[in-house]
């Protein structure tokens, strides 16, 4: 399988950069300082079919598939991200959530026009009272004849002074409070009226609006999916959106997954029964700074895990359901910029590890990110984790947050989205030719990148390195290795040749050798070899002698 | 057209970590540069030895395990036995203000901490590379 992009991809790339060379980035400066929308280019964006870009043809969209919408995103985000703004909501949030869960009649009514950039899309979930907090909503839906009188007040809508169509999310059912009496409604710019523009502290080249709804009588026709459904929508659409961080972040799961799998396989194709090692599996997980993510990171592994060892590979044994593992706070995550600041940030990764039901934990050291830490700086990364441990109590229930309605839907849908990634690497092959083509590393250069244009786009914040800076930082007091450390262990390791057995060496040696062009197992010959002092490197050269080394393709 | 910069990305010895090294990689290749990233793992001598082969205007150290102050003075030792004074050589990862200061002495054109910019790495090679 080739993993550049296609052809066509890449050809919709090059019109999407020239188009922003061309059309934004000229003025892009000036409509953030004069917080001008710029309506125009989005008619200009719709001529080449770009406000529809993964929009089937028959919806009047451009064909192309989604990772070209995504490479249309990049381009335009990066000429001006408020542009970018507009068209991901417009897509991702208006256009997909219709096409995925409208009817045939809504899709051919609705898409066409938004695909064809005749207006743009808006998604209306927000309200003044219910931010994060969505499932609180009180816009409200009431029968009224054969379709509902729809009557609020929505806050924050991206677009919608502009917008044709509103993906509306109001309460149907007043008696049941929270996520499961909402639904989702399609509106015309003429049932909503737009009341404010929200002065922004960025992204000033797109717009965000209040609403209100007065009133606005809606058919049947309108509903998008069941009545109730309307949260599970919502959070799907925004899924696209955030769950690419979290796919990210899960790639690097998954791949250990696979692996693990791909052990499994190994050894119950080489007759031991699954039960008999299971149990003694363990996973290494790295913990990032998206809290709840993270949390539901861990509990969407665990789940799989038993699941797959249970019904998969028909493990009886309670043990082998069991996932293990340790976790080791996030490297990539520590700054050397107001380094003691890293000491909150390993914490709350800590956190959100004990959270998840990790068995053992390593917190980061604060000062790593300048070199090998102090004491000093190690005594403190195991203070956070005794803290964690004995005086929070948050060790005194199991999976403590199970029931989190929040939560709850991460885990599903990350469990949903590892499944994917699973189907992905089987249809490569397996993990061992997903390996070989590149597929895991290319996953985590990307994702990688991606993260690492965030923050220089400033999209991302992280504290002390674009934003809070201080200027005047004092240098931290760091650990110096002496030289002299190497020189005394080059020489000790020469005075454990000197005195071995030379011969005894020698004939590990051979063996391990003999063994490693066999398909026995290695173990009791490299036992034998430690035994006989012979060195670690001794015994990689000798393996590297029979089986060569793994030279990456270097992808990035 | 004006000739493209040609820069070799270098991880010298054990250690492991080349998610920088790939990032900067990418970042200089979409700014209009040759890149050429080793793999992990190069020897000194591998490196010098990629960096005349590919005729690089610039090398680019990547180094993460606190053994910058082996690995960088040997890399420098042997582009000059080699008669090599035309290379640029940049070292990046966790590397002291101290140490970057004694390796700036030593022939180092600069060195870059964690949070630089890549635009900045990008900036600084397409000044410092004789057009």
């Amino acid at each position: 399988m080739d993993f550049e992009l296609a052809p066509e991809q890449k050809e919709i790339q090059a019109l999407a950069r020239d188009f922003a060379q061309q059309e934004i980035d000229p003025h892009a400066a000036e409509w953030d300082r004069e917080h001008h929308f710029p309506r125009d280019l989005f008619s200009k964006l719709a001529e080449l079919g770009l406000m529809g870009t993964c929009v089937p043809e028959e919806y009047g969209g451009a064909g192309a598939d989604f990772p070209s919408y995504i490479l249309v995103l990049e381009e335009l985000s990066r000429a001006d991200a408020g542009v970018g703004v507009t068209v991901a909501v417009h897509t991702s949030a208006v256009t997909l959530p219709l096409l995925a869960f409208g009817t045939d009649e809504q899709r051919s009514r609705f898409v066409p026009p938004l695909a064809r950039g005749e207006h743009l899309g808006a998604f209306a979930l927000t309200e003044a009272e219910a931010g994060s907090d969505a499932g609180a909503l009180r816009t409200r839906a009431e029968p009224d004849g054969d379709g509902w009188r729809i009557t609020g007040a929505k806050q924050w809508i991206t677009n919608a002074r502009y917008s044709g169509t509103f993906l509306l999310f109001a309460r149907t059912d007043q008696n049941t409070p929270g996520a499961r009496g909402v639904s989702a409604f399609v509106l015309d710019a003429d049932h909503v009226r737009v009341t404010r523009d929200e002065e922004k502290l960025g992204l000033n080249s797109s717009i965000t609006n209040d609403i209100v709804i007065e009133g606005a009588h809606v058919d049947r026709d309108r509903l998008l999916h069941e009545e109730g459904k309307g949260f599970h929508i919502a959070m799907t659409t925004l899924d696209g959106g955030r769950i690419g961080i979290a796919a990210q972040a899960l790639g690097i799961a998954q791949a250990a997954y696979d692996v693990a799998r791909e052990y499994v396989d190994a050894c119950v194709a080489r007759g031991l029964d699954v039960d008999d090692f299971a149990p003694r599996l363990s996973f290494f997980f790295n913990a990032h700074l998206d809290f709840f993510e993270e949390i539901a990171k861990y509990r969407a592994a665990r789940r799989i895990w038993a699941t797959q060892l249970r019904d998969k590979y028909g493990a009886k044994n309670p043990r082998s359901w069991l996932m293990r593992f340790h976790t080791q706070t996030a490297g990539v995550s520590l700054t050397a910029q107001q380094p003691e600041v890293n000491l909150i940030r390993t914490a709350i990764e800590a956190l959100a590890a004990v959270l998840g039901g990790t068995q053992s934990l390593h917190t980061n050291s604060f000062d790593e990110a300048l070199a090998l830490p102090t004491e000093n700086a190690a005594r403190l990364a195991l203070r956070t984790q005794q803290v964690i441990a004995h005086e929070t109590g948050v060790v005194n229930t199991a999976d403590p947050l199970g029931g989190s309605y929040y939560l709850e839907y991460l885990t599903n849908e990350l469990e949903r989205q590892a499944y994917h990634y699973f189907d992905r690497i089987e249809k490569l092959g397996g993990v061992i030719p997903a390996i070989e083509e590149n597929f895991f590393q290319r996953e985590i250069a990307e994702a990688s990148f991606r993260y690492q244009s965030e923050v220089e786009r400033k999209q991302r914040v992280i504290v002390g390195v674009n934003k809070y800076v201080q200027e005047d930082e004092q240098p931290l007091e760091i650990l110096r290795i002496d030289p002299e450390l190497e020189t005394k262990q080059i020489e000790r390791v020469r005075a454990t040749r000197a005195k071995r057995d030379a011969a005894a060496a020698e004939a590990a040696l051979a063996e391990l050798k003999r063994a490693a062009a066999g398909d026995t197992n290695l173990m009791p010959p490299i036992l034998d070899a430690a035994r006989a002092r012979v060195t670690m490197g001794e015994m990689c050269d000798a393996l590297r002698e029979v089986w060569g080394i793994w030279r990456e393709t270097p992808v990035f | 057209m004006a000739k493209k910069i040609r820069v070799v990305i270098a991880k010298p010895g054990l250690d492991g970590h080349d998610r920088g090294a790939k990032i900067i990689a990418r970042a200089l290749r979409d700014a209009g540069m040759e890149v050429i990233y080793t793999g992990l793992h190069q020897t000194p001598e591998q490196i010098v030895e990629t960096a005349i082969q590919e005729d690089a205007d610039a090398v680019g150290i990547s180094i993460l395990s606190g053994a910058h102050m082996t690995l960088v003075p040997r890399i420098l030792d042997l582009l000059r036995e080699n008669g090599v004074d035309d290379v640029l050589v940049v070292v990046g990862g966790t590397i002291p203000d101290d140490d970057a200061d004694d390796l700036r002495k030593l022939g180092v054109a600069a060195v870059f901490g964690p949070g630089a910019p890549t635009g900045e790495i990008v900036d600084f090679l397409t000044g410092a590379v004789p057009a």
